[in-house]
């Protein structure tokens, strides 16, 4: 049986990455494979599923998955280490100038990733990008046999009992604009903030913001978001979440009106897969993945107008034929990446890829 | 008007993103909402911490720091003693005995914490030096900042003079552009020149040949080829090529074309034979200098002059017919013809000038304003124009075109005319003796009256050109008359500084 063993720097449960390595895991075993998962930082809930990296020796026949996503100690390990085959999926990493001034680690490790990313061009036997967008990255970088294909998300997780007294809390006829995902310069919810200004100002006074989502090691930059809620004179209209258990999310999602991104750098962007599963309507400013990711659903705004995008977050709140017409376009993307359609396309992937080597 | 560019990109056939777009401007302008100058995320990070470092007690975390330096070794080996005088070395023992057999659960344990602690207070002893020296760092800099900042402060005046600078190089080139357009165009006029000569020498040639034919008669009656041998001015030949307005259709002149191929400076005191009628704007060129070249290098360039020369545009506004009197190298012509002012005509009496603007396709004849006046029909014109003219014509000249101007023109017609400002001081010392073909200056007032005593029903006088130079006022000089010397500074600065060209314009 030939031995697949997935590498990724860190595990936790709700991360993108993670979902992924764990649903491929699955598949993997489904197609009669002896797949493990193999990490250096492993969540204490992940630990019977995920082994220790330290503790790693894959034979010669064992075929090597790489998620790259980050700069780690294990792209080395992975460019010398002797394997039958050798696949990375490429998650993308946030260009460094984002961290800037913010949290001099988190540069130091995306700038090292972006390096580990040229040095490891020509490593792989095979290149998974979950995007069209960071397979153009890659093929730019000189990587050649790349191919897209879509993150892995568990639809029916999302089925789940939402969390109680976020539903009570949130459905009290109020607005509620969404952001979700860690807050991070790149995903720059400065700028969610600000087109929120103007909508809660002139439009609908009895709205709020959510930005849902960790801010760990990016301590300045959320103090900075702080700050400016509070010269805006925004105070308890927004609320930022810090990390919430999943039933929370649902929560979240289940009362959104609208679901906001102004973000500037994407992999592929998860939560607007998320909020088109949730019937949310999308408005998001177009740059990088986000405009493969979103192809003819959702609003995409090419310029941060933020009077106009406020009055563009009305129109869609309040036009029900208008925003009929949007959740249309988002339900018929939202079959591209359906679970099953997903994970026929891995099999059929990884089915060709490993009867080749 | 310019389409508004969209912002909403949304690729679905069912919806109208043209019509979601002017539904969100229209809602904008309907709730007039302002843009606000949002702070920028590196200010608000640094508040942010400022919020939280006000509370930062330098005392108590120094007494913390002393506190862990001295308590971080933790040890699970403390000592076993006991008072009892005869069943204390039974207890001890006995804690002993407990403690060894506890040994190998606790001193790991303890291992841990005191590594831990170890850890920790390095860390902090780490931290609390670069603080410090952080601290020491920030003040440093904040003393730079303010050395520089007094550095910018002096050096404005530096960038200003720089300014300064770098306006005269831009006039500089304008100037060698104009100049290389006028070398190019004398090449052109030489040719030009050349082709008239050759005709010149052929009408020679021939009248020679007649001369002969009749010498026997002593048929002498032409004197003409004989003063255009010598270049000599005679009344046949200069006039013509100047400005006495007959002269064009004179019989006597034996040149063929109406048009004076030399630019000899003959001028108005050529054809003052028939001032009575027509005293015709003054020529010039009667300074003998090369005009054109001179305008080129001191008037400044082509599209700086029209660009300056489109204020009197609205003035003109639905008018068509329009004679520029005086018209140079065609600058206003150009604009006119540019704003579709079909009816437009340029008169000079630059022949040089007048073959310039023609070359470039222009319209343009030779002629003064006197005489090509005259021989316009009442009420037909729409508008005059006369830029830096009226300052090279005698008083007289200028009385009897205000006159001509406001017969020909129809009713609610426009003169403009714009010459240098006399209340300014400065021009004496810049710009006006700079031309040695200025007669004298006219002072606003003087043409105002003129316009007024011909008819005209309305006149209006607009002032430009301000010299950005000024004496510098007092400030802080402890003079009890500080405000009275200011006073007097601004006047001297509106005498010396203000400006230095006015226009006058003139309705029927």
């Amino acid at each position: 049986m030939i031995k697949i063993h997935q590498i990724l720097p860190a595990i936790v449960f709700g991360d993108a990455v993670s979902n992924d390595a764990l649903a491929l895991s699955g598949i993997l075993k489904e197609m009669g494979y002896d797949a493990q998962i193999w990490s250096e930082h492993i969540h204490p809930s992940l630990t019977k599923t995920v082994r220790r990296i330290d503790k790693w020796n894959p034979g010669k026949d064992t075929v090597l998955i790489y998620h790259m996503s980050t700069g780690s100690p294990l792209s080395c390990k992975v460019r010398d280490v002797t394997a039958r085959a050798k696949v990375m999926i490429y998650h993308n990493i946030t260009p460094p100038e984002f961290f800037r001034g913010y949290n001099r680690s988190s540069y130091d490790l995306v700038r090292s990733g972006r390096e580990q990313l040229a040095m490891l061009k020509d490593t792989f036997d095979c290149v998974f990008a979950d995007s069209e967008y960071n397979c153009i990255e890659l093929r730019e970088m000189g990587y050649r046999n790349v191919k897209e294909l879509p993150i892995l998300i568990p639809y029916a997780d999302y089925g789940k009992k939402p969390s109680g007294p976020v539903m009570d809390r949130l459905s009290d006829g109020s607005t509620n604009i969404l952001f979700l995902g860690r807050i991070a310069p790149n995903k720059r919810q400065e700028d969610v903030i600000k087109s929120f200004y103007y909508y809660n100002k002139y439009f609908d006074n009895n709205s709020r913001l959510f930005l849902v989502g960790s801010h760990a090691g990016m301590e300045l930059y959320r103090g900075g978001l702080g700050r400016l809620v509070e010269r805006l004179g925004l105070g308890e209209a927004v609320s930022f979440t810090g990390k919430v258990p999943f039933d929370e999310i649902l929560a979240y999602y289940r009362t959104a009106h609208v679901f906001l991104s102004m973000s500037e750098h994407e992999g592929f962007c998860v939560p607007l897969i998320e909020s088109m599963l949730f019937d949310v309507p999308i408005i998001a400013y177009k740059a990088a993945a986000v405009p493969y990711t979103l192809k003819n659903a959702g609003i995409l705004v090419n310029e941060k107008d933020y009077p106009q995008i406020a009055a563009l977050m009305d129109k869609v709140v309040r036009d029900k034929e208008f925003q009929a017409a949007v959740i249309r376009e988002q339900k018929n993307r939202l079959a591209d990446f359906s679970y099953d359609r997903v994970a026929a396309l891995h099999k059929e992937a990884f089915g060709r890829f490993l009867s080749e080597i | 008007m310019d389409k508004e560019k969209n912002i909403v990109e949304i690729n679905s056939g069912d919806i109208d993103v043209e019509a979601i777009m002017n539904e969100i401007r229209q809602k904008i302008r309907d709730k007039g909402i302002e843009p606000v100058d949002f702070p920028d995320m590196g200010t608000l990070v640094l508040e942010s911490l400022g919020a939280d470092l006000t509370s930062f007690d330098t005392n108590s975390f120094e007494e913390n720091i002393r506190a862990v330096n001295s308590q971080w070794e933790i040890s699970a080996e403390m000592p076993i003693t006991s008072h009892r005088k005869v069943i204390g070395s039974l207890i001890v023992f006995g804690k002993k005995v407990v403690r060894k057999l506890l040994r190998w659960y606790v001193a790991p344990v303890a291992d841990q914490s005191r590594q831990f602690a170890a850890c920790t207070v390095r860390a902090l002893n780490d931290i609390r030096k670069y603080m410090y020296y952080n601290t020491a760092r920030v003040d440093a800099l904040e003393k730079k900042l303010t050395i520089l900042e007094d550095l910018v402060e002096k050096l404005n005046p530096m960038s200003k003079y720089n300014e300064d600078i770098q306006r005269r190089i831009y006039m500089m080139e304008e100037n060698v552009r104009g100049l290389n357009h006028t070398s190019r165009q004398n090449k052109d006029l030489g040719v030009f020149a050349g082709q008239r000569l050759s005709a010149l020498e052929e009408s020679l040639k021939s009248l020679q040949s007649l001369q002969n034919a009749n010498r026997s008669s002593h048929f002498l009656q032409q004197p003409g080829p004989a003063s255009q041998s010598t270049g000599q001015s005679s009344d046949d030949h200069a006039a013509p090529s100047r400005s006495v307005p007959s002269s064009p259709a004179d019989a006597a002149n034996p040149i063929p074309a109406g048009n004076p191929a030399e630019s000899s400076p003959a001028g108005l005191s050529a054809g003052s034979a028939q001032v009575d009628t027509a005293p015709a704007v003054h020529n010039p060129q009667d300074t003998g200098i090369d005009y054109m070249t001179f305008e080129q290098m001191y008037r400044g360039g082509r599209d700086t002059i029209k660009e300056s020369q489109k204020r009197y545009l609205k003035y003109l506004e639905g008018k068509n017919r329009i004679l520029d009197i005086g018209c140079g190298r065609g600058e206003f012509v150009e604009l006119m013809l540019e704003a579709g002012k079909t009816g437009v005509k340029g008169i000079d009496l630059n022949e040089s000038m007048v073959a310039l603007c023609r070359q470039a396709g222009l319209p343009v004849e030779y002629g003064d304003a006197v005489s090509y006046l005259n021989r316009l029909e009442a009420d037909t014109l729409e508008g005059i124009y006369l830029g830096q003219v009226v300052e090279h014509m005698q008083p007289a000249e200028i009385v009897q075109m205000a006159r001509l101007a406001h017969e020909k023109l129809k009713a609610d017609g426009v003169i403009i005319m714009e010459t240098p400002n006399p209340t300014c001081l400065a021009i004496f010392a810049n710009s006006f003796y700079l031309d040695m073909s200025h007669n004298k200056p006219v002072h606003p007032l003087t043409l105002e009256f003129i316009l007024q005593s011909q008819g005209f029903r309305e006149v209006e006088t607009i002032y430009f050109s301000e010299l950005e130079e000024k004496l510098p006022k007092l400030s802080g000089s402890g003079l009890g008359n500080e405000e009275e010397v200011n006073k007097g500074i601004d006047r001297l600065n509106r005498l010396l500084y203000g400006a230095q060209d006015y226009a006058i314009i003139g309705w029927k």
